[in-house]
């Protein structure tokens, strides 16, 4: 029997400590199963990394919490009802719509008509002054460069209140330049407007620049939690010397060491499959 | 999906934007239309005028509806014709059965006797052309046929069901030509198909129409025998009304056939008339409009001739046209009686005007 | 440049077929010059039919008008109920599968019985021939709307008008604007039926009338003049299309 369970914002609110409460959820795609008994809880105002490989139901997981899809079994507990956004790889904003309309468009449904159309824009304009596009505010997605949008993905993410941020591996395709910039922007962010970030990706290096805790996964189907570590170095960190540090060279390869482990696994046993249906 | 749960706004600016579209039509309907709403043959309340929605086939023409309004006569009764035009006959005896029109005048014989075979209340309440139609054959087969008999083995075009076939079809039965295994039918859409495709040499033989004998000439071809000659005094476009007529309406219609009967006489003492008054209707060259109107083998008459119009039904049926209609009494669909009142009050009007006797007598031969 | 350059190339086909045209009809006896009348005799035609298609040109409009208005009201509006209505859609997709293959001819005898005027018989069969492209290409364009942008309406929790005129219209114009380009160039096709009664004068009972009569030096003038309109119409309705759906062709600095 399938047990279908709604999202619960309320009752167990007191027992919550933490901000999320994800307790054995399953999810399975048709007959593939793809993620397999999760557990975790994402703390507020923490930085926290899902990382695996491809394939590992990370992804999946973030579609969940942001309530796009539901878990097989299992429940996703918050501590109360919240405002979140989430900002995609691309297509996050409608390409027909300016900069500065889109983010009006999604502040116009969380503040129903409380506000004026003109405070609207004032509001849409500071939020992407922010992330430093006020020269672009009238542009449509379509004039942009990638990190021009992701930009303004993340402000519009921002405008609408949300206290958690979801962002589903944001900058994947972008150049490393405009990489690093956005990852320090949205340290930035974490640290002083105190949003909690819950962020895929499959880098190791952004992993350990960006997170508080980095949540591995294994590669799927299923995809499983295997380890959730507590990154070692103080916020906020300085690139140049945390790359030059032999604790952050140690620290990485761990890391890739868990993952990798989880990827040969994998290997063996498929390898042990196809050689056995050789014979 | 929560988002996609019931819009009723939706729903609602749905509904009121298509009537808003609607009613756009209906604006503009009212601007421009050439068809008025709603004002069925008869009397307009408050008005004096009598009116009359004539259909008729664009390829036809109407020429005694034109004469008739080109002289006045109509004027003369009160009685105010409106001009419905159409392509096809099929369409102008829907629009009558419907109530759109009050009149079909050249829809042909046929196609109101196929659908009265259908169980239409439609009734036959006059006439307006008679004979006019030639097979034609290719200027290079002159001579090569005698009678209907050497059409033996040969390729015949024809338009189904129009009169001239139904009527060059029982003379090759009058002849012994097998119409299933001695002679090969090739069917048309228009007779304007059919004489391009007689001029392409596609056929043998075509059953043509009337008013396409200067394009025939030019492609080729010559007629060989006319269908007076073949059936004389053969019916073609009936005066059709529906069988549903209120009393007040059929001063209307009784006005309309006494200016047909008026028009008849000036087609026969002047063909000058008849052009100019067709011109307008016929977007056409005058030598064109001419032939289509005052061609010799073509007869316009107001009367029913209800003897003709019985032996055209009864060929119909012997070719297997009307197999519904074996149990339909056609003689429960003439209604004569406008004919005769229209008649009667033309001879009243005029004492002294020996034609309308003539024409009475003409009537009583044919009819009675 | 590019555009003139390729324009020019259209030109000099469009002039090379004339000047076959004008070499087999005037200067050789291959066809029928009933059928094949020369170019001569067609600007004949065209000149002395001007007042007639002009007069054509505006009645024709008088029906096409109301009946792309209520196309694009009822298509896109119907389109939209059942592209988002899921369950609706299943219940009726019979009927649209049943109804819009069938030629809008078949529905004459019914339009002119029900309608109270032949003006309005007319405009509904143009209608029925228009409708289904825009209404099935509207729905299709919904089915087809891109997953990130369902989601991202989902997250910013879009509703009520927003949704439609930001969201799903929009997402789904291209498909919309395609259905509707279909059913332009078909209302023409239609328009030759829709003529076919009760109508005086128009585009379509132009060319029907002298092809009854088989006057083809008047229907090819009637050809030519149906195709400049239908050609200004076209160029007009895709530059509209280029401007609506202007995000799908910017490029980033």
């Amino acid at each position: 029997m399938v047990e279908t369970i709604e999202l619960s914002q309320k009752s167990e609110k007191e027992a919550l400590q933490n901000k999320i409460e994800v307790k054995s959820v399953h999810f399975s795609y048709g007959e593939t199963e793809i993620l397999q008994d999760i557990n975790l809880e994402v703390k507020e105002g923490e930085f926290l990394v899902l990382m695996g490989p491809s394939g590992s139901g990370k992804s999946t997981l973030l579609r969940m919490l942001a309530n796009l899809s539901q878990p097989k079994s299992g429940q996703i507990l918050f501590d109360s009802p919240l405002d979140l956004a989430v900002v995609f790889q691309d297509y996050s904003l409608f390409p027909w719509l300016t900069a500065e309309e889109n983010i009006v468009l999604a502040l116009k449904q969380k503040l129903k008509k409380t506000k004026t159309k003109k405070e609207l824009q004032q509001l849409a304009e500071q939020y992407l002054t922010l992330v430093q596009l006020g020269h672009a505010i009238k542009k449509y997605p379509g004039e942009m460069s990638g990190g021009m949008r992701q930009r303004a993905a993340i402000a519009r993410a921002l405008s609408v209140g949300s206290d958690l941020v979801l962002m589903d591996e944001p900058f994947g395709a972008l150049d490393p330049l405009t990489r690093i910039q956005l990852q320090d922007l949205i340290l930035q962010i974490n640290h002083d407007q105190k949003r909690t970030i819950v962020f895929v990706t499959h880098d190791v290096e952004e992993a350990i620049i960006l997170a508080d805790r980095i949540v591995m996964f294994s590669p799927g189907p299923p995809g499983k939690v295997v380890d959730v570590i507590e990154v070692p170095f103080e916020k906020p960190r300085n690139r140049k010397q945390l790359f030059n540090s032999q604790e952050f060279v140690e620290f990485r390869d761990y890391l890739l060491g868990v993952m990798n482990k989880g990827v040969f696994e994998k290997l063996n046993q498929s390898e042990e499959v196809s050689s056995g249906e050789g014979i | 999906m929560k988002l996609l749960k019931k819009r009723k706004w939706l729903m609602g600016s749905f509904i009121a934007a298509s009537l808003l579209a609607l009613s756009a039509c209906g604006a503009a309907d009212n601007s421009t239309g050439d068809t008025k709403e709603a004002n069925h043959a008869g009397q307009k309340s408050g008005d004096s005028k009598y009116h009359i929605r004539v259909g008729y086939l664009k390829a036809n023409g109407a020429p005694l509806a034109d004469i008739a309004d080109y002289e006045g006569f109509f004027k003369k009764e009160n009685l105010d014709v409106e001009f419905v035009p159409f392509n096809s006959s099929t369409d102008g005896v829907n629009a009558l059965q419907s109530n759109k029109i009050d009149v079909g005048l050249t829809f042909g014989t046929t196609t109101p006797l196929a659908f009265i075979a259908q169980g239409a209340d439609l009734d036959i309440v006059g006439g307006h052309m008679e004979g006019g139609h030639p097979v034609y054959i290719p200027k290079e087969d002159i001579g090569k046929y005698k009678s209907f008999a050497d059409f033996k083995g040969k390729t015949i075009g024809v338009v189904p069901l129009g009169v001239p076939d139904v009527v060059f079809k029982s003379a090759l039965k009058k002849a012994g030509v097998d119409l299933e295994k001695d002679v090969k039918f090739v069917e048309f859409k228009t007779v304007a198909n059919l004489i391009d495709a007689a001029g392409a040499r596609k056929v043998d033989i075509a059953f043509g129409n009337s008013g396409f004998l200067s394009k025939a000439k030019s492609l080729g071809l010559e007629p060989f025998a006319w269908s007076n000659d073949v059936q004389p005094g053969h019916v073609c476009c009936r005066a059709v009304t529906r069988g549903d007529i209120s009393k007040t309406d059929s001063v209307a219609y009784k006005k309309f056939l006494k200016g047909l009967i008026q028009a008849e006489r000036v087609k026969q003492d002047s063909p000058e008339t008849a052009l100019k008054a067709s011109k307008e209707r016929i977007k056409l060259d005058d030598k064109t409009v001419n032939e289509i109107v005052n061609e010799k083998h073509l007869v316009n008459s107001a009367d029913p001739s209800k003897k003709q119009v019985v032996k055209l039904w009864d060929e119909m049926k012997q070719l297997g046209y009307l197999k519904d209609g074996a149990n339909v009494d056609l003689n429960k669909h003439f209604n004569l009686k406008f004919y005769e009142e229209a008649l009667n009050e033309l001879i009243k009007e005029n004492p002294d005007d020996d034609y309308y006797k003539k024409i009475l007598e003409r009537y009583k031969q044919q009819n009675l | 440049m590019l555009k003139l350059k390729q324009y020019s190339i259209t030109f000099f086909i469009a002039v090379g077929l004339v000047g076959i045209w004008v070499y087999i009809t005037s200067f050789t006896s291959w066809v029928n010059p009933v059928i094949f009348p020369p170019v001569s005799k067609i600007i004949d035609a065209f000149v002395k039919g001007f007042p007639d298609l002009l007069k054509g040109f505006v009645s024709s409009m008088g029906l096409l008008v109301p009946a792309i208005f209520l196309s694009l009201v009822l298509g896109i509006g119907g389109g939209l109920f059942f592209g988002l209505h899921q369950k609706s859609r299943e219940i009726l997709s019979p009927f649209f599968h049943t109804f819009s293959p069938l030629p809008p001819t078949l529905f004459i005898p019914y339009a002119i019985a029900l309608l109270p005027t032949f003006k309005l018989a007319s405009i509904f069969i143009l209608f029925i021939g228009a409708f289904w492209p825009i209404f099935l290409g509207t729905i299709q364009g919904i089915a087809l709307i891109d997953n990130h942008y369902w989601d991202n309406t989902k997250t910013l929790g879009i509703k009520g008008k927003d949704f439609i005129f930001k969201v799903v219209l929009p997402a789904s114009a291209p498909y919309i604007l395609s259905g509707t380009g279909t059913a332009l160039i078909l209302s023409f096709i239609v328009l030759m039926m829709a003529e076919m009664f009760g109508a005086q004068s128009g585009m379509g009972h132009f060319v029907q009338y002298y092809t009854d009569f088989s006057q083809y030096d008047y229907v090819l003038a009637g050809i030519i003049f149906n195709s400049i309109i239908i050609l200004a119409i076209i160029v007009a309705f895709e530059k509209i299309k280029k401007r609506i759906l202007f995000w799908m062709n910017l490029k980033s600095e």
